[in-house]
């Protein structure tokens, strides 16, 4: 079971604490670096195939990702490709328009990445006993 | 070199100049017209760096207009300042004037913006282009002057109470310390307390002004400590340069270094990530410097 981990540059140590978490569980957790911010490296298509590649989709949701084009994008993009689509809420920002377009499930609320991942398990019944292998 | 704030940038392919010309010119003409930066001769001169100024323009521009045709996105530098646009969080717009399939890179980067045809009716198109991001521009300059209204408006801190306590509170110490002094001297100082022959009147009213300093000190060191505790409540958005700011940075500098004295290093780190998150020069700084 692989996840990719979709969040603003501001949330990035959420990020890494939630895929840490995953990880720690035996799923695979993909976070792609938003890369440099210089015209050298182009961190997008990488980050297009990751989703194409991944069996879910998390979102750290913040205030920052409702500002965020490339979560934006990714989000949008995922809804194509039907993906599974979980949303951690993570503060007290309502998810704007845009992104709420595209989501069908309600959100988890939580900082705490290990009640997030918790809530992960409780929604996808099927993922605690692949892990649980 | 001196830069401007453009409002557009158009990033095209060369082989698509005269298009890109044609699209500049019509933003740029009256009424409402909006400015725009492209990479060409007139922008970038001999002997620059042209991905630093390209970086620069594409940060400072409000809008990012791509030209897509079979060559821009064959092109190495167009889909580069595409990802970088969307990096910096740009409106996109996007116009296309061939009609070459999207390839599924340009695809994913252009799935959140509607893509304006312009291979049947080019100039149409173009007029219809230059309207809506004009529109935009309009939106984009009333949503930044709001937010400067409204950083003006919490500059002075959540906690506008406490500050304006504390402030008068300290004053009254340091004025009744100041009076006390100087009443123990007029009444003769430490000689003649030694020989007891002091100015009784003067002893008095000194004595009342360091009573008035320390009843006051209580009070002072709570609100002090409050605001301390409640000083990164400043809003999201707000000016950083304010006096008002500049004093809940330090004070958030100093409850980080107390808490961290203390043993509280946990929540004194959170504390600092939710300061540097709200965009706190110094908090950013020491976040950083705990990174590395």
């Amino acid at each position: 079971m692989s996840y990719y981990i979709c969040y603003a540059n501001e949330d990035r140590k959420k990020a890494i604490e939630l895929q840490k978490e995953l990880s720690g569980l035996g799923a695979e957790a993909i976070m792609i670096d938003r890369g440099d911010t210089t015209l050298l490296i182009d961190p997008i298509d990488n980050i297009r195939q990751a989703i194409v590649d991944c069996d879910d989709f998390i979102v750290i949701h913040s205030g920052y990702t409702n500002v965020s084009t490339l979560s934006q994008i990714e989000i949008t993009y995922a809804v194509n490709k039907e993906k599974d689509i979980l949303v951690i809420k993570t503060d007290k920002n309502v998810i704007s328009n845009s992104i709420g377009f595209c989501l069908k499930r309600t959100p988890i609320v939580t900082t705490d990445m290990k009640e997030a991942v918790k809530s992960i398990i409780k929604v996808k019944g099927a993922l605690y006993n692949d892990l649980r292998k | 070199m001196i830069y401007g704030n453009e409002d557009v940038f158009i990033s095209y392919s060369s082989a698509n100049y005269n298009v890109a010309v044609e699209i500049k010119k019509r933003l740029e003409s009256s009424p409402r017209n909006v400015t725009c930066w492209m990479a060409n001769d007139a922008n970038i001169q001999g002997g620059d760096d042209f991905r630093t100024r390209i970086v620069d323009a594409i940060r400072r521009c409000k809008i990012f207009l791509f030209i897509l045709s079979n060559e821009s996105m064959g092109s190495k530098w167009c889909p580069l300042e595409l990802s970088f646009a969307i990096l910096e969080n740009k409106k996109i717009y996007s116009i296309r004037i061939d009609s070459t399939q999207l390839s599924p890179s340009f695809e994913f980067k252009l799935i959140c913006s509607q893509i304006s045809d312009g291979t049947s009716n080019l100039d149409v198109v173009i007029e219809t282009l230059a309207l809506n991001i004009k529109n935009q521009r309009d939106e984009i300059i009333i949503q930044e002057q709001r937010k400067i209204s409204d950083s003006k408006k919490y500059t002075i801190g959540a906690y506008p109470f406490c500050h304006i306590i504390s402030l008068i509170l300290g004053m009254t110490i340091l004025a009744s310390i100041v009076i006390a002094i100087a009443m123990f001297n007029k009444a003769g100082g430490i000689t003649a307390l030694l020989q007891g022959n002091m100015d009784l009147n003067c002893v008095e009213i000194s004595s009342i002004a360091l009573s008035i300093a320390t009843f006051c000190f209580f009070p002072y060191v709570m609100f002090l400590l409050l605001e301390i505790w409640k000083g990164n409540q400043l809003r999201s958005g707000a000016s950083m340069d304010s006096p008002s700011a500049l004093y809940t940075q330090y004070l958030i500098m100093t409850r980080y270094k107390l808490f961290c004295m203390l043993f509280f290093r946990k929540t004194a780190l959170e504390k600092l990530q939710k300061s540097a998150d709200l965009g706190y020069v110094p908090a950013k700084k020491e976040i950083e410097r705990l990174n590395k």
